[in-house]
């Protein structure tokens, strides 16, 4: 870590900014950090989402003594018209399966 | 911070960005509070970007619906039963001079009807849930 790098390269980085900005007349630094803001917000709600569906997996009602078939009749019937979801699911259930037999 | 502030005032406007309202609705979700999740999902407008992520808690706030109308109903079945078997056997002469059977009822029949309210208003939901879908 170095304070006089950091400065330097904060100066280089707003001159480079700032002939940009003069050259093409856009605002790149702000164009930049949207885009990385966007990136991050949707990698939190896409994990999000993820979580959730874990959850609601969970929330199914099964017994411990249910089979896989069963358990898949189980998830099509409520999954009737949900293809999205339906795919998540089996997604992770043979994920699970693969964990577990591995 | 600035979300808590400004989101919940700005929420029934539907200006609010798609993500917003997402993030909210898996809250409401998380808490199996369809109504408010509905109303949410109803707000938001799923901007182009964010449509499959949009029909994908819809979906996901579907399902739920359907859950909790299963526990219901499985409920509904079991309370019925036992309401069947009260009334057989409050009956039989050695059970007429006995209140609790009759209270007994009272409270199954009162627990029924809330159920039976609960299964109404989810199948409500599921429907207007399958509405928003189409638009």
């Amino acid at each position: 870590m170095s304070i006089p790098g950091a400065l330097v390269g904060a100066l280089i980085g707003l001159g480079a900014e700032i002939a940009l900005r003069e050259m093409t007349g856009l605002d790149v630094i702000e164009g930049i950090l949207e885009i990385i803001g966007a990136g991050f917000g949707l990698i939190r709600i896409d994990r999000r989402i993820y979580e959730s569906t874990v959850k609601l997996l969970k929330g199914v009602d099964i017994r411990p003594d249910d089979d896989y078939q069963r358990v898949l009749r189980r998830i099509d019937e409520l999954t009737v018209d949900l293809p999205e979801l339906r795919e998540s699911f089996l997604k992770l259930m043979e994920a699970g399966v693969r964990a577990k037999t591995a | 911070m600035l979300k808590r502030v400004l989101g919940k005032p700005l929420e029934n406007t539907g200006a609010l960005p798609t993500r917003y309202y997402l993030h909210e609705i898996l809250r409401s979700l998380d808490h199996d509070n369809i109504g408010e999740a509905v109303k949410l999902l109803r707000m938001s407008k799923g901007a182009l970007i964010d449509k499959s992520r949009w029909e994908m808690v819809r979906q996901q706030v579907v399902f739920r619906c359907r859950v909790l109308k299963d526990g219901h109903s499985r409920r509904i079945g079991s309370i019925e039963k036992k309401i069947r078997e009260l009334r057989k056997h409050g009956k039989l002469p050695w059970q007429w001079f006995q209140k609790r059977p009759v209270e007994k009822l009272g409270q199954y029949e009162e627990t029924l009807a809330l159920e039976k309210r609960a299964q109404a208003l989810l199948e409500k939901y599921e429907i207007e849930l399958k509405e928003i879908g189409k638009r």
